[in-house]
């Protein structure tokens, strides 16, 4: 009998070490400065998204049409605002390729590399909402912003491990400081899984 | 194939075609971006001389199905005659005024010459197609003459 049950162990490893949620609370409310854009809103930049996209609207094209039409003129797509603040291609390969973020002083970027040292360092976007309040036209020169908005105050069980939710809310203003839309945008940082884990640390 | 449709051809100049869109900041930067890595300032007024077959390119969407300039009927040919790979062989560029940011591009095509028959290389059996791009600006000023010689080939090109 004594045999038998010594068989069967309990979780032996250590309790897991969770975040204490004081350490984020400096980071709610906080936003980054405005960044700029790397170019203007360009009539090519909208073709060649629409072509991709396959978006014959021609809004996005037709003078005359958008002339008519209640925006007086051509527009480029809503849905592609977040286009214009995207990084150039060595900033890309640094993030991307090198891990290493442009902006590091910036406070999502410091919530994020808070949660990755505490062990939270996998992330998967789950949710994002954008509304749009003015039209973006070419020749705009569309500066965005991060705002950390929220984060989950206790551990979250989901199927890709524990984790923390952290919404961050993006402002994109125009060049006459007319907001032209607001995103939220929610990731969840988790902690890989044991079996992960030892994929990632051999 | 129908050689004799080909021939008729050579000599043929193109329609002048508008380019897709005016010399932008953006595009430039993204070449500039691929070819030159980091740079301060991406913006120097005037485009890079050697991009500029770029703005002579077509729309990836809707594709154009018909092939109604000459140079685009000779591929065409050539493709339905089972030469359906295309290589970039050669091009010359002579850049005779600068681009500048917000022109508006346009450019003809010339069929300057076809093999007269199969050439035998590498690639497998095909052949040559010599073309003559001119571009110019909204003034009508000529700012760049391009020969471009395309091989269309049997063959798929091998990987190794």
């Amino acid at each position: 009998m004594g045999k038998e049950n010594d068989r069967i162990k309990p979780f032996s490893g250590p309790p897991e070490e969770t975040l204490d949620y004081s350490k984020v609370e400096p980071f709610i409310g906080k936003s980054s400065p405005y960044h700029d854009p790397h170019d203007i809103v360009t009539q090519s930049d909208i073709r060649h998204w629409c072509e991709v996209m396959q978006d014959p609207n021609p809004l996005y094209r037709d003078e005359e049409f958008a002339g008519k039409s209640k925006y007086g003129g051509i527009i480029a797509p809503p849905a592609m605002v977040q286009t214009w603040s995207l990084d150039d291609m060595h900033d890309a390969l640094q993030r991307f390729v090198y891990a290493n973020q442009p902006f590091k002083e910036d406070p999502h970027n410091q919530l994020f590399d808070l949660l990755d040292s505490e062990g939270y360092n996998g992330v998967v976007a789950t949710a994002q909402e954008q509304t749009y309040l003015k039209p973006i036209r070419p020749g705009d020169v569309i500066r965005s912003r991060i705002t950390v908005a929220k984060v989950s105050k206790y551990d979250h069980f989901t199927r890709q491990g524990i984790g923390r939710y952290v919404d961050i809310l993006y402002t994109f203003i125009n060049q006459n400081d007319e907001e032209v839309c607001v995103e939220s945008f929610r990731v969840l940082k988790y902690k890989p899984p044991m079996d992960t884990r030892r994929l990632y640390e051999g | 194939m129908n050689l004799d449709r080909i021939k008729d051809l050579v000599g043929k100049e193109s329609n002048a075609m508008p380019a897709p869109d005016v010399v932008s900041t953006s595009d430039i930067r993204h070449w500039r971006e691929l070819m030159e890595g980091k740079k301060e300032s991406w913006n120097t007024g005037i485009a890079p001389p050697a991009m500029t077959l770029v703005w002579a390119m077509s729309p990836l969407w809707p594709e154009k199905v018909e092939a109604t300039e000459p140079h685009e009927q000779v591929l065409k040919l050539l493709d339905e005659a089972g030469y359906g790979i295309a290589v970039g062989t050669g091009l010359d560029q002579e850049c005779l005024k600068p681009i500048r940011i917000g022109d508006r591009l346009g450019y003809r095509v010339k069929v300057v010459s076809v093999s007269s028959g199969e050439e035998e290389t590498r690639l497998g059996k095909g052949y040559k197609v010599d073309l003559l791009y001119t571009f110019h600006n909204q003034k009508g000023e000529v700012v760049s003459v391009q020969s471009y010689t395309i091989f269309k080939s049997r063959m798929l090109i091998p990987v190794s």
